[in-house]
């Protein structure tokens, strides 16, 4: 920052000639104390001897160093304190990620915190525990809660951190099925991660608003409790349940399951995993698909088998109609015939006649005596008669 | 109304030779021709061979066509 070499004439004045040259004012001074301050951040570790919570939530409270005493104020504004998600108390080890900063009117030295985190796996371990009792029972994570997959999603939003192999690993496992992803690169890692991960999600909130994404992902790889804190982070644990998509949460952990994880509508134990679950149903797509043409194929026998029986019906009904209909003929035929047969004017016609006596036919000579007038009917009429003997 | 005048035209068919069996057997059964009622039954046989004769023509006709409707559709 500093410029140490001096300038030649005619050259505008250097940082160093700057400052050596100056007259500043008060106010002047501290406020480029202050910028010099907030240029970098500083990580400062203590124990928390005196602690005050401002009416405006804002957090005032004093760290000591164990070995020699030396203490500093802090401040910590009621924003970054609600998102920390610690509630600190006197006596608890603490590093804090910020900057100091001089307050122009009393001229006092404050360090500004912007994080602050808990010291050791024990103290984590505590605050996770109780955080995750009193989500449990606010029915945080209950199964009731979580909601379906689209059927096949296909927009997706990803927070990860750009660095490392986590989001390779995540692309290169979705297959190629026509994914539009949507990658937010933020800090993963600690409790700093906290802020730029709130920032990733009220982002890909308004991506949600413009209808760029129906799925999100937040995946890193594995970690401590101490490097998953951000996870583990209430604010961040209730942006995830009331995201307005489904969640999927691909962070790889030890032991204690993150509670934003828990919290997502899914949860996978790694990010190759989270892409698997969204790959899975577009695999399952195409491998039906690779079944239609056997499917058709089996359709296409069906039709023509029922085709085939159909024809075999048609030609046995013919077969049987045209019989009946021969026979039926072949019967009229021999009932015409039988008709002729059996009429008697037929047989009138070829010069017989019937004769009747008294009324009745006469078959035998012995049915007429002499004398008997007889009636002998011909084709053309009729004939009267006597018998002689 | 033209299912129910076809139904009632298969019934006096099949009725038809039916009834021309029975003169048939009629022939048959007599030992002694009562000619008076033979020519009775040989006019009523020869009335129902005409008309059946008639309707069994249309019926062929009509199988005919369909049979050859259904060629044809089986061709396209």
């Amino acid at each position: 920052m500093a410029k140490s070499s001096a300038a030649s004439p005619g050259e505008p004045l250097g940082f160093k000639e700057l400052v050596e040259e100056k007259i500043f004012g008060v106010a002047e001074y501290v406020s480029f104390l202050n910028d010099i301050f907030k240029a970098e951040n500083i990580k400062l570790t203590g124990e928390i001897c005196e602690l005050k919570r401002a009416v405006s939530g804002h957090v005032y409270f004093t760290i000591k160093d164990k070995a020699d005493g030396a203490v500093l104020d802090c401040i910590i504004w009621s924003r970054n304190y609600q998102l920390a998600g610690i509630a600190l108390e006197v006596g608890m080890e603490v590093i804090l990620t910020g900057h100091p900063n001089v307050y122009p009117p009393s001229g006092r030295l404050s360090f500004v915190a912007d994080t602050v985190e808990l010291v050791g796996e024990g103290a984590l371990k505590k605050a996770y525990d109780e955080l995750k009792k009193k989500l449990e029972l606010e029915g945080v994570f209950a199964s009731s809660r979580k909601r379906r997959l689209p059927e096949y999603p296909q927009k997706i939003g990803v927070i990860t951190s750009m660095k490392g192999a986590v989001i390779h690993d995540f692309e290169n496992n979705l297959g190629k099925f026509g994914f539009i992803v949507n990658v937010l690169d933020s800090r993963v890692e600690g409790a700093q991660a906290a802020k730029p991960l709130l920032a990733a999600l009220k982002t890909m909130k308004r991506q949600v608003e413009e209808g760029n994404i129906e799925v999100l992902v937040i995946i890193r790889g594995g970690g401590s409790l101490e490097s998953l804190q951000a996870f583990n982070n209430e604010t961040l644990v209730r942006e995830v349940i009331d995201f307005p998509v489904p969640v999927i949460a691909g962070i790889g952990h030890d032991q204690d399951v993150p509670l934003m994880a828990l919290a997502a509508d899914f949860m996978t134990s790694t990010p190759t995993a989270a892409a698997h679950l969204l790959s899975a149903p577009w695999k399952d797509a195409y491998t039906k698909l690779q079944k239609v043409p056997y499917l058709l194929s089996r359709v296409e026998d069906g039709i023509r088998r029922m085709r085939a029986d159909l024809n075999l019906s048609w030609s046995s009904m013919i077969d049987h109609t045209a019989d009946r209909v021969r026979r039926i003929k072949e019967q009229l035929a021999f009932a015409e015939q039988s008709v002729k047969m059996n009429d008697p004017a037929r047989q009138l016609a070829l010069g017989y006649s019937i004769v009747r006596s008294g009324g009745k036919i006469v078959r035998s000579v012995k049915d007429a005596a002499a004398g008997d007038e007889l009636e002998s009917q011909l084709a053309d009429g009729t004939l009267r008669s006597r018998v002689e003997k | 109304m033209a299912a129910a005048k076809e139904k009632k035209e298969t019934n006096d068919f099949r009725q038809h030779l039916e009834e021309i069996a029975a003169i048939l057997e009629w022939f048959d059964a007599q030992e002694e021709l009562d000619v008076e009622m033979a020519l009775e039954k040989i006019k009523k046989a020869a009335e129902l061979i005409k008309s059946s004769k008639k309707r069994i023509a249309e019926i062929e006709n009509e199988f005919k066509e369909i049979k050859a409707e259904i060629t044809e559709e089986e061709t396209e």
